[in-house]
């Protein structure tokens, strides 16, 4: 090879572009936008007690002046629901929601219980959780089904 | 009089590009494996709760799945009441061992119009083994329509 040949090749492969290493990087950050795509709804969790089937007793000894328990009971199928909170009929998680308010802001350390048929859809019994948690009530507590569990 | 041109010499010249390529690579990896984790939770419609705090990591965590006809789904397998309490008993007892039981939480993700029998049942199984931790997962957004 003689001199200028030499000269001429060192020219070209130094303006050349590297066309794989790009490609490369580009599906790279393409792969890497794909990934970071959030692709399913937000997700959070609420805490929640769950029931004994012996009946644990979920308040200790309170004062004589705080309010009983706040039992809320959900009875229906499905979401044809009827909820009843302290024994009177409440129209919709809403109105049941306003309820607790204005409970805890007499006792706010008053434990819930909610008793829920189990005919109810799931929806129905986080929603009343849920305006538990709206109302600062954390002591939510679940009934346990009649029998318990066997395995 | 002799000037060097060139500042590094060939061998040690230093390509960028390897490098932005295996760095994106491990980016990547480490972002489909955090996905892969998440496979054990079933695609069900969540019930809307607007208190519902981000979903808890915390170390022995048990994803328990309800599909509204009320199958249980643990880790993409199918199983019944029976298999379920099964497994949560080997856990705990696995927990036990290292003195770590009450660690253990369960994640109900239970389809919003599943009947609440099953996750009724779900409990009964984990209280019956001593097991008090249980959060509900929910969505925290409300979706157009529901």
């Amino acid at each position: 090879m003689d001199r200028h040949t030499s000269r001429a090749l060192r020219r070209r492969s130094a303006v050349s572009l590297n066309l794989a290493a790009m490609v490369d990087v580009v599906f790279l950050l393409l792969i890497f936008f794909i990934c970071a795509t959030e692709w399913r709804r937000p997700e959070g969790a609420l805490l929640a007690n769950i029931p004994t089937g012996t009946g644990r007793q979920i308040a200790g000894p309170r004062d004589e002046r705080d309010l009983p328990p706040i039992f809320i009971r959900i009875d229906g199928e499905g979401d044809a629901i009827r909820i009843r909170c302290q024994q009177r009929p409440v129209n919709d998680i809403q109105a049941l929601t306003q309820q607790l308010v204005r409970l805890a802001a007499i006792d706010p350390a008053v434990p819930v219980i909610i008793d829920a048929a189990g005919t109810v859809s799931f929806r129905w019994v986080v929603g009343a959780l849920n305006a538990a948690r709206k109302a600062d009530l954390s002591d939510v507590a679940f009934t346990a089904p009649a029998g318990g569990f066997r395995p | 009089m002799r000037f060097r041109k060139e500042r590094h010499p060939h061998g040690i010249d230093f390509n960028m590009t390897p490098l932005i390529d295996i760095v994106f690579l491990l980016i990547v990896f480490l972002m489909t494996v955090q996905e892969l984790s998440r496979l054990e939770l079933e695609e069900v419609d969540l019930p809307t709760a607007d208190q519902a705090r981000p979903l808890p990591q915390p170390p022995q965590r048990l994803v328990i799945n309800v599909l509204p006809d009320g199958r249980l789904v643990v880790a993409n397998q199918e199983m019944d009441l029976g298999q379920v309490w099964g497994l949560l008993e080997r856990e705990r007892d696995r927990l036990r061992a290292s003195g770590r039981e009450d660690d253990l939480t369960i994640i109900v993700r239970a389809d919003g119009g599943a009947a609440y029998k099953h996750v009724q049942d779900l409990m009964s199984a984990a209280a019956s083994l001593n097991i008090w931790r249980m959060t509900v997962a929910a969505q925290t957004e409300q979706v157009s329509g529901g």
